[in-house]
């Protein structure tokens, strides 16, 4: 499901219905049922045997989806958030600089939605151990159903503990070599990690603490150093979405030709007007024709429009020039937490 | 890994915040620069992580770890700080005593560290007056400039990274860490997954992909040139392909960009007896053989497609990638580094056009650290600027006959759906 290459979708697969780029929708496929979309009605037997990322039409024909395979990623754009969930530019390097490899073990607190738990788990594979802490009930029992619907319950091993009172730990050892604390109170839980054999002392141990607040941070690194962590650092990640689009390309020129066009009908309108007071003023003895005649042919006088002004016009439609421009999303996180970083030497025999 | 064995590559941080690589070769002598030299036998066996201080060269002693920040015992005279300075004034020269030439003297006659930095310090004639804060300051720099000591580091991808940005950004083409690590997440990079990139650094995207995999998976370089850049692998031989024949599935293999396009160009392999040649001809042959069936492997994997294609390269992006893509399974990531924004912009602009990748984005991911003294906690004053930025879109398979909703509609009655759904990215 996560950590397979499959290529052909299967009946009881765990899908991802792309329907736009803010609605992804997670379905367990199942013959004869359907989908109801906005965009139109879909079947699963349409994609059963399908390849992942095939495109799929809805029964009207009108209206599309693309079916896609689970990866932590999509599926944290697909989360209904019930808690502030840990994005990708955060959690990637959180991955890379806690050093983690395939058979990793690694502590977490606290679950919270368990993107974050997916991405460790995908990092760490079949033959590591992702141990996971929740003191909110509630969302410990959902992140539990999760992991076993998505077939990740061998590699990550739920706890429900308020673990900066009751510490890590569990039945048998977890011996880690990686530890995130996504906690209010991280350094409440430092002391706890040396109670028991949580970490794995014969090698080096990466810790980093996920706190929103320089307060936070400030209490976190003296408890660290307390606890003779080294390398002791702090950092910020600041990611931006942009967007590639077309800008129509206006020049000066065409605005100057604008400006004179305006002119010359501007122009032309007053002839007109005194071409209709002379009409009006003759008009008992003319005739129809004559009228138009004298009246002239300022009636509809072709506008000059360049940048087709009024009319719908869609980015990179032939017949205007466009260059190349990127944007960036309307609104950015300009926040997300402090991310502090430190290192456990292993200790000498 | 928590101990150096002969063989390693090594990384070693030493005081003035500086690194060097160093490779552990029986008997053969490591040389720091100023400071100082070991033999590699003293270094075998020595755990990693821990601060040492060089005696002689064949004797070290394990000190106390240096602090990143050193400076957190005069933290809290922050504000009394304020106090010593009014009323005390502090000339900017001349204060040092000692010569450059005097101190060259000291050390030669043997004085160094920590007594050679105390030596110093007592010729200094104002540092009582200085604050606690610029005293230690001044000790760290002095430390930085006369310690003799090393922090041997195991070699990682992260390490080889930072290197390559102090010595030569542009080999990296400008790439900071954490957009190295958000290509992997964005590549959906795992243990057993089987990638075709492009890498034109030296071999740092590759090592990082490497270090996720573990020991299944295999990564594919296509590369433009005869042969591709492995510089940086050199560090971790256990990935290096070698050309000897050995390893039925090495994990990183090779396929230069006219055998990966033009496969009709390539030249027929001539099956041979291998027990009928000799000497040269006989390993020249098995080398060619070795070589053969790699090609072959990798053409089999385009034709089942790969779990992402990844890439790092200074050709024109808007030609290369979408003549990847058709290698690229269905549903699996694309992921595009380039050092500006601009490229990327017209690469997305093809795509959509191109129909293959869903919903292509651009991301720009920027790390601020901060210095994490307590009280004193703010961004570093300066950092270094990185202009890399990635693009990121999931490989479809498009259906020739699916219709947008509302693309013919639309012109019958305005606002039938939102405005998104016209487009069906």
């Amino acid at each position: 499901m996560f950590l397979n290459s499959k290529r052909i979708i299967e009946e009881g697969d765990l899908v991802l219905i792309w329907i736009s780029r803010t609605v992804i929708r997670p379905v367990y496929l199942k013959k004869d049922e359907a989908l109801q979309t906005k965009f139109g009605h879909f079947l699963h037997n349409d994609m059963i045997g399908r390849p992942f990322g095939s495109q799929i039409s809805a029964t009207q024909g009108r209206g599309f989806v693309h079916v896609l395979a689970p990866t932590p990623e999509l599926w944290a754009l697909s989360l209904p958030h019930r808690t502030q969930i840990v994005y990708s530019p955060d959690s990637s390097y959180i991955i890379h600089r806690l050093q983690i490899r395939p058979d990793s073990k690694v502590v977490e607190a606290g679950t919270g939605s368990g993107a974050l738990t997916h991405a460790l788990a995908r990092a760490v594979g079949t033959d590591g151990t992702i141990f996971t802490y929740e003191y909110h009930e509630d969302r410990h029992m959902q992140a539990v159903k999760e992991f076993k619907d998505h077939e990740l319950s061998d590699i990550i091993t739920c706890t429900h503990r308020n673990v900066c009172e009751d510490g890590f730990q569990i039945e048998k050892p977890t011996l880690a070599t990686a530890v995130f604390l996504d906690l209010p109170a991280p350094w409440t839980a430092i002391p706890k990690l040396f109670e028991g054999e949580i970490l794995n002392r014969k090698e080096a141990v990466h810790i980093c603490c996920f706190s929103p607040c320089i307060e936070q941070v400030s209490k976190t690194v003296k408890v660290l150093e307390e606890h003779g962590f080294q390398s002791i650092e702090m950092v910020e990640n600041q990611a931006k979405r942009w967007e590639g689009h077309e800008s129509m390309v206006r020049s000066v020129d065409e605005a100057l030709d604008v400006l004179r066009d305006v002119r010359k009908r501007r122009n032309m309108g007053i002839e007109r007007r005194k071409r209709k007071r002379l009409v009006s003023e003759v008009e008992a003895e003319q005739s129809e024709e004559d009228k138009k005649l004298l009246r002239g042919d300022y009636d509809n006088p072709v506008v000059y429009n360049p940048w087709g002004k009024g009319e719908r016009v869609k980015e990179g439609d032939d017949g205007y020039k466009w260059a190349p421009v990127s944007t960036i999303e309307p609104e950015i996180k300009n926040h997300t937490s402090y991310l502090t970083f430190a290192l456990l030497p292993p200790l000498q025999d | 890994m928590s101990r150096i064995s002969e063989g390693d590559y090594v990384f070693m941080q030493l005081p003035s915040g500086n690194h060097k690589i160093v490779r552990i070769v029986a008997d053969s002598l490591i040389v720091l620069g100023k400071f100082g030299s070991v033999s590699a036998n003293t270094l075998v066996n020595l755990p990693f992580y821990e601060t040492y201080d060089i005696i002689s060269k064949t004797e070290v002693r394990k000190i106390a770890a240096e602090p990143a920040d050193d400076l957190e015992t005069s933290a809290e005279s922050g504000i009394n700080d304020v106090l010593t300075m009014e009323g005390n004034k502090i000339q900017y020269h001349g204060n040092q005593t000692l010569s450059m030439s005097e101190i060259e003297q000291f050390k030669q006659s043997g004085l160094k560290g920590d007594a050679l930095i105390k030596k110093i310090q007592e010729a200094h004639q104002d540092f009582d007056k200085k604050t606690e804060f610029s005293k230690a300051k001044y000790l760290k720099r002095k430390k930085a400039k006369y310690m003799h000591t090393f922090c041997p580091l195991p070699m990682t991808c992260d390490r080889l990274l930072d290197l390559y940005i102090d010595k030569d950004p542009a080999r990296v083409l400008g790439m900071d860490p954490a957009t190295l690590a958000h290509m992997l997440s964005l590549a959906n990079v795992r243990p057993g997954g089987r990638y075709l990139i492009m890498d034109e650094s030296p071999s740092v995207l590759t090592t990082a992909i490497l270090e996720r995999l573990g020991n299944k998976g295999c990564v594919v370089i296509a590369h433009e040139n005869e042969h591709p850049n492995l510089d940086g692998l050199k560090y971790f031989p256990q990935w290096m392909p070698s050309d000897d024949f050995e390893g039925e599935n090495p994990m990183v293999r090779l396929i230069n960009l006219l055998d990966l396009f033009c496969p009709e160009e390539t030249l027929p392999f001539v099956e041979k007896d291998a027990d009928s040649l000799k000497g040269t001809q006989k390993t020249q042959y098995l080398r060619q053989l070795y070589r053969e069936n790699q090609r072959l492997w990798v053409r089999k994997q385009c034709e089942l497609g790969f779990d992402a294609v990844i890439v790092l390269s200074t050709l024109n992006l808007v030609d290369i990638v979408p003549r990847l893509l058709e290698f690229a399974a269905g549903s699996t990531p694309l992921v595009v580094y380039s050092d500006a924004r601009e490229n990327l912009v017209n690469l997305t602009l093809a795509l959509k056009k191109d129909l293959r990748v869903l919903a292509p984005t651009i991301m720009e991911t920027r790390l601020r650290k901060f210095q994490t003294l307590p009280g004193r906690m703010h961004p570093t004053m300066t950092a270094k600027g990185y202009s890399g930025v990635l693009l990121h879109g999931i490989r479809v398979l498009p259906d020739s006959a699916a219709v947008a909703v509302g693309m013919a509609a639309q012109r019958k009655k305005r606002k039938i759906e939102p405005a998104e759904n016209t487009v069906q990215t």
